[in-house]
């Protein structure tokens, strides 16, 4: 038997078309005793290099192909214009690739594509609705086999279908024109449909014997298992946003789209056997290798730099230098790659050295100007070059040089330069803390001297790691970095990483539940009830969650329903921008990269950060921070006020106010340090340094928490248990953490000074400890460790002791630089809170949706600030939160106008041009005619008392806004009749205005919750009080005057909920309730949420009952016993929309908190309203 | 051309020669020999209310009447689908 290819085969990644995990093609494929396989999504490679790996590593020789959606030959004879048909491209080398890589850039963007970013170009992209055109076609049709398509979709079998020869010869002639007689073959299908289709392949192997045409077998696969057919058709469904009850031509008519073995589609074909053998000759024909070997750095191009006459001293320099060595092109080619060999074999710890990049003049010059850069910036840091400093820039400068890595540098360099120009705040993050360079250069902010932070952390000469430099910028302004980067290296050469969304239980059970026809308020019910967990999970959460499980749902006719959403379990739904990673390629990116459109214009790789990582295409994360936001806005209101702008990049570490206010945990907006373990942690360590913040930040993580290295640690720092070291050496190392191991860089120093391994050694070997590593390995590495410190005259078994505490620790330690990042970032704001509170938390209310709490949280934290909370004001208020001394010294917070629900960015702008230019309003009706604000939007501002101003309450302004005319107010889309009657008369319309009684305090403390999400006058929670009294809950103040183990009754609304992993895999959930009067923290452990976990979902306000655990004399929480919900706003007659705004912002901080990497990142971002 | 004569489902004995091919079938008390098979395909009818796939043959019977057969891939029940002139 002849064996066969298949040549046409569809992934999940041809979205809605396909419903097979593509890392399980090449293994189905082996498994019907097959040696190759191809992968040809509909406009996509978005699965390539999941695909290539995965045949590789089971040893099936991959084919990569693209079905693509193409401009027809014969326009006029397509039967549907919406459906333009499609060609089947296979590549039959790299070149072939790269083809492939261009024309699918090129069908995703079209023209636009040599567009910079943020052009309007970019708006005229069809993104739905991908289209390759001839021409595109022809300029990339090079190193490719065409086949001719499904029998639907394929330009020549659907005009055979209807029985256009003449022109289906056409076509094909066409077609053989372009790609040659060799290129070219007819596709031929048996999917044993029923007459005529069944008959079609006969028709297309007489054109093809007339042209002279070869014929190929394919089976148009579109999911690996037969049984998969419903889903298929169920994608289909969902892609075109029908019901599986409506007709769709797109759907197949039977389940015969599936991996066929060589034998059953030998017997499909039994009359066309040289169909089946050409698959096999077309596979042996095509030779696809993907490099995963090399390195793909981007090049910083000096001549720019040169040309636009920045940084000229420095540039001058650096070119007078490289004369001297090699006399430069006139215009050294603006890209260079610099291939870096990456071994095959896992390196440990015996030396390794890349290949060096080529030295060329132009890396030569960069190399001299990235040192004077750095010597530069290190006399401005340290007033002068030490032998210290120097010494170690040497190493590290050496090093960057060895790993061709000068040119990335010299790019995050560049970028940064030119934020702060900008004014845009911003700061490294991530392990590039442990290096000088990044200090130098401005890119991180801690001293890694001063920290003792190690280089090799970051960057290994021992391995084959690449350095990953994470920026975080002002969020506000990210957009403008990202500009910069698009407008310095050319549309072609940068596009951002993207991200697979896949299926989760909530999207599954929409999407299907939608198709499969059930009615729309059933599946939001159902979709609702499930966390936010993977759709596989679903029938298994029905048991575990007491949430889902005491909502008793009806499943009885939602199987197949559940069925289906644990087959589309982790299929990707869809491509997205990845939050901040940028590649910047040397060359244009479209060589080995498939460019697409994601939303807002922004152009992204269809591969994803591990692709690009296997590629070897290094990237950047260039992410938004929103607590640098905060920091900028909290300046700008300090400078208002004071006339100067404090430089918190200088602020000394010592300020005492700042510690105190941490240990007195009053961190609600303080970055990384405001969550409620990490609250207790503070008033459990009571810091006193900077040196505190770092270890606070390292410590509270899954793994020390997991670990319970928080314990040993405060006992010893308070002198509660003694501080032993197993030798000598580790004093100096383990002293600052009271012989604890906090941080990865402790464990490198600690091998390096018991057993004299490098630190390079020393990081592959807390590499190798951090993975799973086997007892083999492990007994190996402790072997020579223990021989290592032998060497050194330790003793074999205090040897054996340190290895077994650094094997124990490395697991979890923390990266010391990034905490020390963040710490600095952390420390400002615990300044800006000591000292200017109001204009602190103003920036914070402004830069919502952040952090870890609700802006109501924020807010009455303000309040307890001592600042009061005042209503937007349309005469007053800016875009953001400002700060008004006129009634407090400390300062009250004027909301924003961004934070009037409902009111679009659009319409705060023309409010503040109107009112800079025309003077302030004068009254409701003078507003709406200055600024065409859309009626509902200016209803919220009556609502959220922004027309105070005018004397009037604020149901007389509803009313007189009811009875103004259209000409007037404008409508929900911002239009307003053309005038009708001059603006004096409407006055006079409004005259007729009843008595009316004025809001209730519980109505306006809701309304200012459903408007602004804040509240204005009082906390909502003293509404609860009688109650709360009657049944003896004990305020959060008075938690204080309770012993510890004392039973309590504590009540709150829900602020936050953390389910983090455990050690023991059992539920911990950690609650902040918020009162009238402050925060309590509340843990709910598995029995206790087995019984009530109902209430902890559903009610927003609820009562816990439990015992006080305090220790040290600032940390306090309670430990639940039951559970009860307290109900929500309806009790009191009023808003019920306050009340879901509760519960939703508490179950969307939950899905934040769960979605939040262990590594830290923004903290747990909270949307709210 | 030949002229549709019936569209019956009614439920058949088929014996097998071989995995899938039918040698033989009886239907109205009558017993047909298959001297030729032609087309075979196969659908799906409306699977998310439980129909299940459906293979169809067409035959040439001894009587040199034209039969299109159809099986129940789950049940392998068979029954006549349509009967040629």
């Amino acid at each position: 038997m002849t064996a066969f290819t298949h040549l046409h085969t569809h992934s999940a990644f041809s979205l809605h078309d396909g419903a097979s995990a593509v890392e399980d093609l090449p293994r189905a494929a082996r498994d019907a005793g097959m040696d190759a396989v191809a992968l040809t999504d509909h406009n996509s490679l978005a699965g390539a290099v999941r695909f290539y790996q995965a045949a590789v590593e089971i040893g099936v020789r991959p084919i990569i192909g693209v079905e693509f959606t193409i401009e027809p030959v014969l326009p006029g004879c397509l039967e549907d214009a919406e459906r333009p048909p499609h060609l089947l491209l296979l590549a039959e080398d790299n070149e072939g690739y790269s083809n492939l890589c261009r024309l699918v850039t090129a069908a995703r963007l079209g023209e636009a594509r040599r567009e910079s970013a943020f052009s309007e170009e970019y708006e005229r992209v069809d993104r739905d609705n991908p289209l390759l055109t001839q021409q595109h076609l022809r300029e990339h049709r090079g190193h490719l086999i065409a086949l001719s398509g499904c029998r639907k979709r394929g330009e020549i079998p659907a005009l055979l279908d209807r029985r256009l020869f003449p022109e289906a010869e056409q076509v094909a002639e066409h077609y053989r024109d372009l790609f040659g007689g060799e290129h070219l073959f007819i596709e031929l299908h048996n999917h044993l449909l029923p007459r005529p289709h069944g008959r079609s392949r006969y028709r297309l192997a007489q054109l093809a014997a007339r042209l002279g045409l070869p014929c190929v077998a394919t089976n148009n696969l579109h999911y690996i298992e037969k049984s998969r057919y419903r889903l298929q058709d169920v994608m289909v469904c969902m892609g075109a946003r029908q019901t599986v009850d409506e007709p769709n031509p797109e759907r197949r008519p039977n389940a015969e789209f599936y991996l066929k073995t060589s034998y059953q589609m030998a017997e499909l074909f039994a009359d066309q056997p040289e169909a089946i053998a050409n698959a096999a000759q077309i596979a042996a024909r095509c030779e696809w290798e993907l490099d995963l070997e090399t390195f793909h750095f981007p090049a910083f191009d000096m001549t720019e730099l040169k040309q636009r006459g920045e940084s000229k001293t420095l540039e001058h320099r650096a070119s007078e230098s490289a004369a001297t060595m090699e006399r430069p092109h006139e215009r050294p080619p603006a890209a260079l790659e610099h291939p870096v060999g990456r071994p095959r074999a896992p390196v440990r710890c015996a030396h390794h050295c890349p290949r060096a990049a080529p030295r060329t003049a132009n890396s030569q010059r960069a190399t001299i100007f990235l040192r004077r850069l750095c010597e530069e910036g290190a006399r401005r840091l340290y007033g002068h070059l030490s032998a210290e400093v120097r010494e170690r820039l040497d190493h590290e400068l050496a090093i960057i040089e060895e790993k061709g890595l000068v040119d990335y540098f010299l790019i995050v360099w560049d970028i940064v330069r030119f934020a702060r120009e900008r004014g845009i705040r911003c700061s490294g993050r991530g392990s590039a803390g442990d290096s000088l360079v990044s200090y130098v250069l401005g890119i991180t902010h801690a001293d890694p001297i001063a920290h003792d932070l190690l280089f090799e952390r970051f960057l290994n000469p021992e391995r084959r790691n690449m350095p990953d430099i994470d920026v975080d910028f002002d969020s506000r302004r990210r957009d403008e970095v990202t500009k910069y980067i698009y407008d310095r290296y050319g549309a072609e050469r940068v596009a951002a990483v993207c991200t697979v969304n896949t299926f989760r239980a909530r999207s599954a059970i929409r999407e299907i539940g939608r198709a499969l026809g059930f009615p729309e308020e059933e599946i939001g019910r159902l979709a609702s009830v499930f966390p936010h967990i993977r759709a596989g999970d679903i029938s298994e959460a029905v048991e575990k969650y007491p949430e889902v499980r005491d909502a008793r749902l009806d499943l009885e006719d939602k199987r197949l329903l559940i069925e289906l959403a644990g087959e589309i379990a982790g299929l990707p739904r869809h491509l997205s921008v990845h939050v901040g990673g940028l590649l910047i390629g040397a060359r244009p990116l479209t060589e080995m990269v498939p460019l697409e459109l994601a939303n807002k214009g922004i152009v992204i790789a269809q591969f994803d950060k591990d692709d690009v990582e296997a590629l070897g295409l290094v990237k950047m994360d260039i992410l938004g921070l929103r607590i640098h936001s905060a920091i900028e806005d909290a300046a700008d209101h300090i400078e208002a006020r004071e006339g100067r702008r404090p430089d918190l990049d200088a602020l000394p570490l010592d300020d005492e106010p700042s510690y105190e206010l941490l240990r007195g945990t009053h961190t609600v907006g303080l970055f990384q340090l405001e969550s409620p373990g990490q609250r207790n942690l503070l008033g459990r360590v009571q810091p006193t340094d900077f040196e505190d913040i770092i270890a606070n930040i390292s410590l509270f993580r899954p793994g020390p928490v997991q670990a319970d290295m928080i314990t040993p640690y405060i006992m010893r720092r308070h002198g509660l248990q003694e501080v032993t070291y197993p030798h000598p050496a580790l004093e100096p190392i383990l002293s600052d953490t009271f012989g604890v191991v906090i941080y990865q860089e402790q464990v490198l120093q600690i091998a390096h000074a018991i057993a004299g391994f490098s630190p390079g050694e020393a990081d592959v070997m807390r590499r190798m400890m951090t993975k799973d590593i086997t007892p083999e390995d492990l007994d190996e590495l402790q072997e020579r460790f223990i021989l290592r410190a032998g060497e050194r005259d330790v003793g074999t078994e205090t040897a054996q002791e340190i290895f077994g505490m650094i094997r124990g620790f490395a697991a979890y330690g923390f990266n010391k630089a990034h905490a020390a990042c963040f710490g600095r970032i952390s420390y400002q704001t615990a300044w800006l809170k000591a000292h200017y509170p109001a204009e602190f938390m103003a920036g914070i209310l402004s830069s919502q949706p952040m952090g870890f709490y609700p802006p109501r949280t924020v807010a009455e934290d303000a309040r307890r600030c001592g600042c009061g909370i005042l209503p937007p004001c349309v005469n007053r208020s800016e875009d953001r939160c400002l700060v008004e001394y006129e009634r407090n010294s400390v300062g009250d917070i004027r909301l924003g106008l961004w934070m009037v629900r409902g009111l679009q960015e659009r319409s705060v702008e023309r409010i503040l041009g109107e009112r800079e230019c025309g003077g302030p309003f004068m009254s409701l009706e003078d507003f709406c005619a200055r600024t065409s604000t859309p009626r509902p939007a200016v209803e919220n501002l009556v609502l959220a008392r922004a027309f105070a101003f005018t004397g009037m309450s604020v149901r007389e302004l509803l009313w007189r806004l009811g009875a103004l005319p259209a000409d007037v107010v404008a409508d929900r889309r911002g239009r307003r009749r053309s005038p009708s009657l001059a603006y004096d008369d409407a006055d006079e319309l409004v005259s007729t205005l009843p008595a009316l009684d004025s809001m209730t305090e519980v109505g306006r403390v809701a309304t200012d919750l459903q408007i602004l999400g804040v509240s204005t006058t009082r906390n909502a929670f003293s509404f609860w009080r009688e109650r709360l009294r009657e049944m003896g809950v004990t305020p959060s103040v008075k938690l204080w005057e309770r012993e510890d183990g004392e039973r309590v009754r504590v009540a709150g609304i829900i602020v936050s909920r953390a389910r983090p992993p455990t050690r023991s895999g059992r539920t911990a959930i950690f609650i902040s309730l918020e009162d009238e009067l402050g925060l309590i923290d509340v843990a709910v452990f598995e029995d206790v949420y087995q019984s009530c976990g109902r209430a902890l979902y559903t009610s927003p306000v609820i009562c816990v009952e439990g015992r006080l655990t305090r220790m040290g004399a600032l940390d306090l929480s309670v430990t639940a016993e039951n559970v009860i919900g307290l109900g929500s706003w309806d009790d009191f007659g009023c808003a019920p929309i306050g009340d879901k705004t509760l519960g939703s912002a508490a179950r969307r901080n939950e899905h934040a908190a769960r979605q939040t990497p262990a590594r830290g990142g923004e903290g747990r971002q909270i949307a709210y309203l | 051309m030949v002229a549709m004569t019936e569209a019956t489902g009614e439920p058949i004995e088929v014996t097998m020669r071989g995995d899938d091919c039918p040698c033989e079938f009886t239907w109205r008390e009558r017993s047909y020999r298959i001297v030729d098979t032609g087309g075979r395909w196969r659908l799906l009818g409306r699977w998310w209310e439980g129909d299940g796939e459906r293979h169809f043959i067409r035959v040439v019977t001894d009587t040199g009447r034209c039969f299109d057969l159809c099986r129940y891939a789950s049940t392998d029940d068979w029954y006549v689908y349509r009967a040629w002139d």
